[in-house]
């Protein structure tokens, strides 16, 4: 690779890390806020219910269940309370009880610790008796934050910065360069700073959430205490504060001006629970470092990628004057195609990978890693192994079909009328479903779906018709691409037909043959669709039996296991195809 | 080896009201290399492919010593064809190619590597006897098809433009191998090209065909130097003869003929009327104007090296003349124009040759 491509490539390379990671500072810092809200939520909802639910505001084990279930009931209609809530009692769900059970797993590790824990969108927080480590419940908090109202400022800015850094980097080294790269630097630096205050004004904006939402819990939870005088409540409901803290208000303002006091961001919260108690609930401090690191994160990030392609295209080629320009308009023109294929190609595959090799839960979208257990634990099932081997012979008809596709166009060249062409290459004008479903409904008169076995070969007869529409009209290229002459001269050489197809027509057709040879037992082995619409005695092939195990059954993770089992052994006989039969093939033929 | 000959051959495509070949008779005797001449279009190729049986004639019959071969297959006539371009076996090597058809007609492997061995030998092929056509240049490709044609050793050899797509270089290389391997085992040739060098270079005897008929038969030599219609002469050279029309004025002197501004003395004896004057760009000269047999305007002047053609408006038409050396006229002013007389060629008035 010569100097100017490597710099090319860290060019590209650093285009795409700039996005990447500004994206990823304009949206860190709110996800960021939303998780330290649902954490702090969760926990003070847990220490709430512990204390809530015995009439002497002590935890008690065992739980009275009836009295937990009340609380609960009253937490989710908590006036200004209103996030979303689920508690558990064990493994099962209180708030909607047709919600799935918590996996034990889950239970597992909120037992081993002591804060709320992060999972999927959502925080846990464990609800613990007196015994040391015994969790009774869980509640789950998913973040409910008002919109971030600085987002298009953010991109607006984003997309400032990169424009100017582009137009920087194609003016390199012209006349105003130096004035481009300033206002790119500026561009930068403002995004950095617009990115710091929104961080900051989301965890802002968490903490009040978190503040108020506790505010109401520890008003509820006060007013079941009539008796208990302030130093005491704010001893006993100590634990609702999670990371903050909660102190007997002493101030002797006005009732109104304590009120308002609780309006102002950073600053303690008064409660007032009857009685003339007064409780003081105080934020824990904004943490400035994690505002600061996302913002730096962002604008470094920024800067440093464009400075990089700046940098590249200075090193670049002095002879070829035009390149910055072509490279730019590569990359714009690149870029759709590329989208495409990484959201709806790479990342699908990223997350089918994923889902392989971790116990994966349907509900929660979650689960632990087993590697390759759920191979194994798929492989260990008898339905498997058969339907890989109905796959197998249904995916026998690929050979057979193209060695019948070749001689119909060998056929169809010597045809006196067009006619038997578009007769040939008809079938698949239709659409797999419709022609599988006027295949089956007009078939069925006959019985021939009655029987597994009967379907099974009637589904290889409507393939092969299928597959022979689409391999005709390729085999017909292919002979169309072969120079005329070749065949003259074998004719003069008196060469006959047979010896004019083993020794010129074939080897030089074998490009397009081994193409529609691998698409044909590619397309066979994934045969889905026609097997799906045959009805309830459709053969078991591996596509549809994939289809029932993650969906019917609800084991995705076994199925994307088995899956990517297909994919590596069709993969496999594919390089074999190639490997075995492509020996001796030319490029230019 | 053995003669070929067509009788009244035609070839009609489809329901075509104009044939491509259109009554073609012609005989070539045992071991005559003859050239097929003619522009594009003009039947060349087709007349080829009826002789080598890869198509039919509509009407007439094909001769291959002495036989009628109108209906036999190709395989079975012996004839062997290089093609314009694009014959060799892509997948076969060169090796393989010089020994297919010798494969087909099941000849033993030993007498297969010999003979091939030495064709390769005799065509400079044996370095790049184990590379794929795609690797070759062009002179080598057309050797090796040449090589393929020559292995099985044909009753007939039919060359179909072999040297059209070369560069200058290759295009006499190959010109010279072809003409070696004739004058070693004369084997009836017929040659097609569009080119005159090359059918003058190759060619003992030339059939000039043009719009499907044959026009002229005879030595390059005759044909250049007797052309037998305008479409002949105005083929012959590059560029081709000039061709006035004119009116024929028998004097007391001679004959004079009036072109335009031109007033030609000519050799004719008593003939009066309408007539087509031929002559060669050499055989124009320029001088002052007003003096010679009239004016005309220089409009174009192309210098080659050796000598710069000169293209005269006569207002009745446009006259080439190749002045040797360099010229210093300048388009648009008035030259003198002179024929060589003596190097006149007379057509009447429907481009037959006056003799």
């Amino acid at each position: 690779m010569t100097r100017v491509n490597v710099f090319r490539w860290a060019g590209g390379l650093a285009a795409v890390v700039t996005v990447a990671s500004a994206y990823l500072a304009t949206t860190g810092s709110r996800r960021f806020a939303e998780r330290r809200y649902a954490e702090r939520t969760a926990a003070s909802a847990a220490a709430y219910l512990a204390r809530v639910s015995t009439p002497t505001g002590e935890p008690a084990v065992p739980l009275d269940p009836a009295a937990f279930l009340r609380r609960v009931r009253v937490l989710a209609t908590l006036p200004d309370w209103s996030p979303d809530v689920e508690v558990y009692l064990g493994t099962a769900p209180l708030v909607h009880p047709t919600e799935a059970s918590l996996p034990l797993s889950t239970i597992a590790s909120l037992s081993s610790r002591n804060a709320a824990e992060w999972l999927a969108g959502a925080a846990y927080a464990p609800i613990r008796g007196t015994t040391p480590g015994r969790v009774v419940g869980v509640v789950r908090i998913r973040p409910h934050l008002p919109a971030d109202t600085t987002a298009p400022w953010l991109l607006g800015l984003l997309g400032l910065t990169a424009l100017l850094g582009a137009i920087a980097a194609t003016q390199l080294r012209r006349r105003l360069w130096a004035r481009w790269l300033g206002a790119y630097a500026v561009s930068a630096l403002a995004f950095g700073g617009v990115a710091a205050s929104a961080a900051h004004a989301s965890l802002q904006t968490a903490t009040i959430q978190w503040l108020r939402e506790t505010a109401v819990l520890i008003e509820d939870a006060g007013s079941r205490l009539p008796h208990t005088p302030s130093l005491a409540l704010a001893e006993t409901f100590k634990s609702l504060a999670a990371d903050g803290a909660l102190a007997p208000d002493t101030s002797s303002d006005p009732v109104l001006e304590r009120a308002l006091a609780g309006t102002k961001p950073g600053s303690p919260l008064p409660i007032w629970l009857g009685g003339g108690r007064w409780l003081s609930l105080q934020p824990p401090l904004e943490d400035w470092v994690v505002t600061a690191r996302h913002a730096f994160g962002g604008t470094a990030a920024l800067a440093g990628a464009i400075l990089l392609i700046a940098l590249s295209w200075g090193s670049g080629d002095r002879e070829h004057p035009g390149w910055i320009e072509e490279t730019l308009s590569a990359w714009v023109f690149l870029a759709p195609a590329g989208a495409h294929l990484v959201a709806l190609t790479i990342a699908p595959l990223g997350v089918l990978i994923w889902v392989a090799v971790h116990h994966w839960d349907i509900t929660t979208g979650s689960g632990a890693f087993v590697g390759l257990g759920n191979l194994v634990d798929v492989l260990s099932h008898a339905d498997t192994w058969s339907a890989l081997g109905r796959t197998a012979l249904f995916a026998l008809h690929a050979p057979v079909v193209t060695v019948l596709a070749l001689f119909l166009a060998l056929m169809a060249r010597r045809a006196p009328t067009p006619v038997v062409r578009v007769l040939l290459v008809a079938p698949p004008f239709a659409s797999v479903v419709a022609a599988g479903l006027i295949w089956k409904n007009g078939l069925a008169a006959w019985g021939l779906f009655a029987q597994p076995w009967s379907a099974l070969w009637t589904l290889v007869c409507i393939a092969a018709v299928l597959q022979i529409g689409y391999q005709v009209p390729a085999f017909l290229a292919g002979l169309d691409r072969i120079p005329g002459a070749l065949w003259d001269a074998a004719v003069l050489d008196g060469a006959g037909a047979w010896i004019r197809f083993r020794r010129i027509t074939e080897p030089l057709l074998r490009p397009v043959t081994l193409s529609i040879l691998v698409t044909g037992v590619v397309v066979a082995v994934q045969g889905f669709t026609l097997a799906f619409v045959t009805g309830p005695n459709a053969p078991d092939l591996a596509a549809l039996h994939l289809y029932q195990l993650g969906w019917r059954q609800g084991r995705l993770d076994l199925a994307a296991a088995l899956a990517i089992l297909l994919a590596v052994v069709l993969a496999t006989l594919a390089v074999f195809q190639v490997r075995i039969w492509g020996r001796g093939m030319t490029d230019e033929a | 080896m053995s003669a070929v000959a067509l009788r009244g051959v035609t070839k009609t495509v489809g329901s075509a009201s104009t044939p491509i070949l259109h009554q073609v008779s012609l005989e070539v005797p045992d071991g005559e290399f003859l050239t097929l001449l003619g522009p594009s279009g003009a039947g060349k190729t087709t007349l080829l492919r009826c002789l080598a049986g890869l198509e039919q004639p509509t009407a007439g019959d094909v001769l291959i010593g002495e036989q009628v071969v109108t209906r036999s297959p190709p395989g079975a006539r012996d004839v062997a064809m290089v093609f314009q371009a694009q014959a060799l076996y892509p997948h076969l090597t060169v090796r393989g190619n010089l020994a297919f058809p010798l494969e087909v007609r099941g000849t033993s492997r030993a007498l297969i590597s010999r003979k091939v061995l030495m064709l390769a030998e005799h065509l400079g092929l044996e370095r790049i006897l184990d590379r794929r056509p795609a690797s070759l240049s062009g002179g080598e490709q057309q050797r090796v098809a040449l090589g393929r044609a020559l292995v099985r050793e044909p009753k007939v050899l039919l060359l179909d433009e072999p040297l059209g797509h070369l560069d200058p270089v290759s295009r006499s290389d190959l010109a010279a191998a072809i003409a070696r391997w004739h004058a070693e085992r004369p084997v009836t040739t017929i040659h097609v090209t569009q080119d005159l060098t090359e059918a003058f270079t190759l060619a003992r005897r030339v059939a000039v065909l043009d719009g499907g008929r044959i026009r002229q038969t005879g030595t390059p030599r005759e044909v250049y130097l007797a052309p037998a219609d305008i479409q002949v002469a105005r083929m012959m050279g590059r560029p081709g003869m000039n061709v006035l029309s004119g009116t024929a004025h028998h004097l007391k002197a001679g004959t004079e003929v009036q072109c335009g501004p031109l007033l030609i003395p000519v050799p004719l004896r008593e003939y009066e009327g309408q007539i087509l004057i031929g002559i060669r760009p050499e055989n124009v000269s320029i001088g002052p104007a007003g003096r010679g047999m009239g004016d005309a305007k220089a409009r174009l002047v192309e210098p080659s090296g050796p000598d710069t053609l000169l293209h005269l408006d006569t207002g009745e038409g446009v006259v080439v003349a190749r002045i040797p050396g360099f010229l210093d006229v300048v388009p648009g002013t008035a030259v003198g124009v002179t024929f060589d007389v003596t190097q006149l060629h007379f057509f009447d008035s429907s481009g037959m040759r006056l003799s």
